[in-house]
């Protein structure tokens, strides 16, 4: 009896939010999903012929950027995430600890947040720059010979590696001023229990911190790995519609360009069908891995 | 509250299922016209992707309209870029909130006459009070809003443009060598250049010639080597030996620096490093023409040099072919009768001998009309004296001389489009030009890639 | 005790002393290692936007100009280049309706999640979390043709093009689940406590769970409102029929492109900035709330 009325609360509470969801989230995706049965789509007519099971899933693994996508789209999950995540919880950490210059280092690191992505994308792009890039520049100063990141006939590696650190600087902010909060949320009782014991400060941070902060980590990690799955702006952001350097195009393809590049033909037929098939396959692998990462951090997720 | 939750979560499903989202079918467009234009008030929209130059332009050709016909309202919107453009297009056929009238590419307008979309205008252009006579529009132009697999045309040409090369006429007058404004150079002459132009004296640049876009720099060729490139129905003809060659025999000018292109620097167009003096001959469109004009205290290799203006290189014994770019206008079909018949007059006055040359002579355009090359205006913009107008004037003299051999790609719709085929095309080039595939890799790239 | 102890620290206070010292030092070089990387590409905006045209394409580049060289007239061109004015007040209406929207459907849906017990609540919350799986463009055709049934595009008036544009913003799962999280830190013993008190549910959300996720709260504003300062295909998509609907982001894309595609880079790098200056005023003056942390004084022995 207790149960049910807790379910109308519930549900009283949660009506607002579910209807926009409803409308706006899960009725597109419904939308989406029916269409990857269809065979020849023809999005403008409404029209389409007949259905079919798998051939638009067929299609789209077929493709022969399909692999190098989901290569490419794999390695930015499993490097962005862990850098950017360990980055943003030292650095956070770091500000955290220290009294004057807090406001200002932090409005600094807050900055990637309100810049514009073209804007961005450009000065990326010159910073990777194979003559006159800063990046070189130190490279010479400290006597290693420049590397040609993004340039002309740049390999696969080094403009990879370029992609990352942009993809890295963009998602700071956002992390670091969620950590940030959270850090300042602990209640101070038990950093004093563990002065008064004085415990080591790497101690404080894995034993007291950490834990505390563990709900944040895992918002943190799990957003951050939905959001890498998806990754294409950045990669357009410093690279344009060719995905790569000049003479390597195509060569940072990730899933989600794959849908892009079949709305981009959606008066065609059967195209929007071809974007549902590679947003489900998306989907799959990405639901696959948040879920394990979800058993993984559940013992580890203290509140 | 599970239970109900995934009760909705089923509804949203069925409500999906049911169809009551996509598409509205339209049916063939059947053209009816008016005996003349109905008195009552007309509003009309116009949507494009131009910038607030060019608005205003259209606007006065708009304002002499409405003086016409005063019961008509034109609207112009513009959607920003092209693919916005497209995106919003398109979203209105699905929707039913089209305008009258939308420019674009025949790249864009296959897909709107997947949905049937558009209004076929021959009957407007046969039309005994109302039409137009197609003999006096340039050829090409034509040619590209005709290709339409039934035949139909559905769009007028409007805003077109092509592409010249300019060149550095300060350091080829020092080596005496004359290049015309009128008649195209060959290959062979440039050739002919490389060792007096090429080079690190005081009088050279490093590289001869850029082009700007690698794509049309294909197509384009392809069309002067006889290569075959696509057809309307979507069939790619490019694996053959013709190609090959021409891919080889370009590979050649590429490694001697005859021949380069805007990623040697990094860069998206030549213009930068033409104005530095980096290279001597850059090949781009003809709305482009200002940024290839050195400007007081140039910094550069030559400071402020003179530039000439030439039509784009043609192949010796080859079939003589040039570029052909810019949006087209289209009719949609949701339009009522009467809202047809004043887009259609509006197009017939965007286009007429007047206006075209008038639009032309202020933007980088060619004028789509024959007539408005004879235009007295249009002919003292070609010949004028005016230093500043020079280029302009130049740019439009070259777009002349290629009248006759305006070629168009062929739109197309499908797994691969015609813009797909273009891309890739380009990035072929430029893998070819970076050294990162051989020649036959480079093509079966391409081939692959377009699922050949 | 002793009044006239003199002031010395024992050995082991003052190893303490020369440790936290060290700890400081190395502390603030590492902040301002990351403070340049993070400040790098933005000092390359601020220098570009200061560059004449022909000093963006020198090779090799400037990387300093004297204030006597700042080209301050590429900022007075890049307002005319579009009505940014306009553009601004239809960014900050938008952005005040979706945020608005935002922390209330969040707010209470989130309190629904951590602190009520309701049958299916992980199940339900995981399918949330799973429809943020699926790529953004996907959504874009179905949402319009939703606006378009509600009347939004047809005859589009400004309140009509506002509806359109922030809507289907108006709940974001990426911030319930942010707040989510901090609700669930309130530790049960305060509940319990109110519960006792006999404090109704909402009077609860309303008196404590709010200020003590005040920080969160703070954060999802400014972070939902900087959203709508970048967004740009959306709301073009949805004011087709009137630029002037249209938002910020908008003008900063299409002033700057024209017929050839070459970009004016030095007015739209002033732009940018401009545009960007009013988020970080909002910003400096908001992050003193989200850094005020929240003693947890409410708990008692």
């Amino acid at each position: 009896m207790l149960e049910e009325k807790h379910n109308i609360k519930a549900w009283l509470y949660l009506a607002p939010a579910m209807i926009l969801l409803l409308v706006f989230t899960f009725y597109p995706i419904f939308n989406a999903f029916f269409l990857v049965f269809l065979r020849d789509f023809n999005f403008l007519a409404g029209s389409f012929d007949g259905f079919t099971l798998t051939e638009n899933f067929v299609y789209i693994l077929n493709k022969p950027d399909f692999k190098k996508a989901l290569l490419n789209t794999l390695m930015i999950v499993f490097v962005s995430v862990p850098v950017s995540v360990i980055l943003a919880l030292l650095i956070s950490a770091w500000l955290n600890s220290i009294k004057k210059l807090q406001g200002f280092f932090q409005t600094i690191f807050f900055l990637p947040y309100v810049t514009n992505a073209i804007a961005i994308g450009m000065a990326f792009a010159f910073l990777f720059h194979r003559n006159y890039g800063l990046i070189n520049t130190i490279f010479n100063w400290i006597g290693l010979p420049s590397i040609n990141w993004v340039g002309l006939g740049a390999g696969y590696w080094s403009s990879m590696f370029a992609l990352l650190v942009f993809i890295i600087w963009s998602g700071l902010a956002f992390k670091i001023m969620v950590f940030l909060s959270g850090l300042q949320s602990i209640d101070k009782q038990y950093y004093d229990a563990a002065k008064v014991d004085s415990t080591p400060r790497s101690r404080i941070f894995t034993k007291i911190t950490v834990p505390l902060l563990s709900p944040m980590i895992a918002y943190i990690t799990i957003t951050s790995i939905i959001g890498a799955f998806k990754e294409y702006t950045a990669v357009i952001g410093m690279f344009g519609v060719r995905l790569g350097p000049a003479g390597n195009d195509g060569a940072l393809v990730t899933i989600v360009a794959l849908v892009y590049e079949a709305i981009s033909r959606s008066g065609s037929d059967g195209a929007y069908s071809e974007a549902a098939a590679a947003s489900i396959i998306l989907f799959a692998i990405t639901l696959v891995f948040t879920l394990i990462n979800m058993q993984v951090s559940k013992k580890r997720v203290h509140f | 509250m599970k239970r109900i939750f995934v009760l909705l979560l089923s509804l949203t499903l069925v409500l999906a299922l049911s169809g009551c989202i996509f598409g509205g079918g339209r049916e063939e467009t059947t053209v009816t016209i008016p005996n003349e234009l109905p008195d009552e008030e007309i509003e009309i929209t116009l949507w494009h992707a131009f910038g607030d130059a060019n608005q205003e332009l259209l606007q006065e050709m708009f304002d002499e309209f409405t003086e016409m016909y005063p019961n008509v309202t034109i609207n112009q919107v513009t959607q920003g870029g092209y693919d916005e453009l497209r995106s919003a297009t398109i979203n209105a056929i699905t929707a039913g909130t089209t305008p009258t009238l939308v420019m674009g590419y025949p790249d864009h307008f296959v897909e709107y006459l997947n949905g049937n979309a558009l209004v076929p205008l021959d009957e407007y252009i046969e039309h005994e009070e109302f039409g137009v006579d197609l003999d006096d529009f340039v050829p090409g132009f034509l040619a590209e809003n005709q290709q339409y697999l039934d035949g139909k045309m559905y769009s007028m040409p409007f805003a077109k443009s092509t592409e010249m090369v300019v060149y550095n006429k300060t350091v080829f007058d020092y080596h005496g060598i004359d290049i015309p404004n009128d008649e195209a150079l060959t290959w062979t002459d440039l050739e002919g250049f490389a060792d007096t132009i090429i080079g690190d004296g005081e009088y050279q640049c490093e590289f001869l010639f850029n082009a700007d876009s690698a794509a049309n720099f294909f197509i384009n060729s392809s069309r002067q080597w006889d290569a075959g490139y696509t057809t309307t129905e979507g069939d790619v003809l490019i694996d053959n030996q013709s190609t090959r060659d021409m891919l080889n025999y370009y590979k050649d000018l590429m490694d001697q620096d005859i021949l380069a292109f805007p990623i040697e620097w990094d860069q998206d167009y030549g213009s930068t490093n033409f104005l530095q003096g980096d290279v001597c001959m850059t090949q781009g469109s003809t709305a482009g023409t200002r940024y290839n004009i050195p400007v007081e205290g140039q910094e550069g290799k030559f400071g402020q040099f003179e530039v000439g203006i030439t039509p784009i290189i043609q192949l010796e014994d080859g079939t003589a072919s040039a570029i052909q770019q810019g949006p087209n206008i289209a009719m949609v079909s949701d339009a009522t009768e009467a809202e047809r018949l004043a887009a259609w007059l509006l197009i017939k006055h965007m286009t007429n001998t007047e206006n075209t040359a008038f639009f032309a002579m202020n933007t980088g355009y060619v004028p789509v009309r024959l007539s408005a090359f004879n235009d007295p205006d249009y002919q003292a913009f070609l010949n004028t004296d005016d230093p500043d107008r020079l280029p302009f004037s130049m740019a439009a003299n070259v777009a002349y001389a290629q009248v006759d051999y305006y070629q168009y790609d062929p739109a197309f719709v499908g797994r691969i489009t015609s813009s797909t085929v273009r891309q890739e095309a380009g990035f072929m080039f430029e893998r070819i030009y970076s050294e990162t595939q051989t020649v036959e890799e480079s093509l079966e790239q391409m081939l692959e890639q377009l699922g050949q | 005790m002793s009044e006239n102890r003199k002031p010395t620290l024992s050995k082991k206070e003052q190893a303490a002393r020369k440790q936290k010292i060290i700890r400081l030092v190395i502390v603030y070089t590492l902040l301002t290692f990351v403070a340049l990387f993070i400040v790098t590409p933005f000092y390359w905006m601020i220098l570009t936007s200061l560059k004449t045209a022909q000093q963006i394409d020198r090779i090799p580049p400037i990387l300093f100009l004297k204030p006597g060289d700042w080209q301050l007239r590429n900022f007075a061109l890049a307002l005319q280049a579009a009505p940014y004015a306009r553009f601004m007040m239809n960014t900050v209406i938008v952005a005040a309706i979706s945020t608005f929207g935002t922390i209330i459907t969040t707010v209470l849906a989130a309190f629904a999640f951590a602190r009520i017990n309701f049958k299916g609540r992980d199940f339900i919350f995981m399918i949330l979390i799973s429809s943020m799986m699926i790529p953004g463009e996907m959504f874009v055709i179905t949402n319009f043709m939703t606006v378009n049934t509600l009347g939004w595009i047809r005859d589009q008036s400004f309140i009509d093009a506002l509806a359109a544009m922030s809507f289907p913003f108006m709940t974001s799962i990426f911030y319930l689940f942010f707040l989510r999280q901090t609700f669930k830190q309130v530790p049960d013993e305060l509940y319990l406590a109110a519960k006792v008190d006999g404090t109704s549910d909402f009077k609860y959300l309303l008196k404590v769970m709010i200020p003590i996720a005040k920080p969160t709260i703070i954060t999802i504003i400014i972070l939902n409102a900087m959203g709508t300062w970048n967004a740009y295909i959306w709301p073009n998509l949805v004011s087709p029929q009137n630029e002037n609907y249209r938002l910020v982001s908008n003008g900063l894309r299409n002033a700057y492109r024209d017929l050839s595609g070459q970009v004016a880079y030095n007015e739209q790098m002033s732009a940018a900035l401009i545009v960007t200056i009013p988020l970080l005023i909002v910003f400096l003056l908001l992050k003193k709330q989200i850094m005020r942390g929240v003693s947890r004084s409410g708990i008692k022995g």
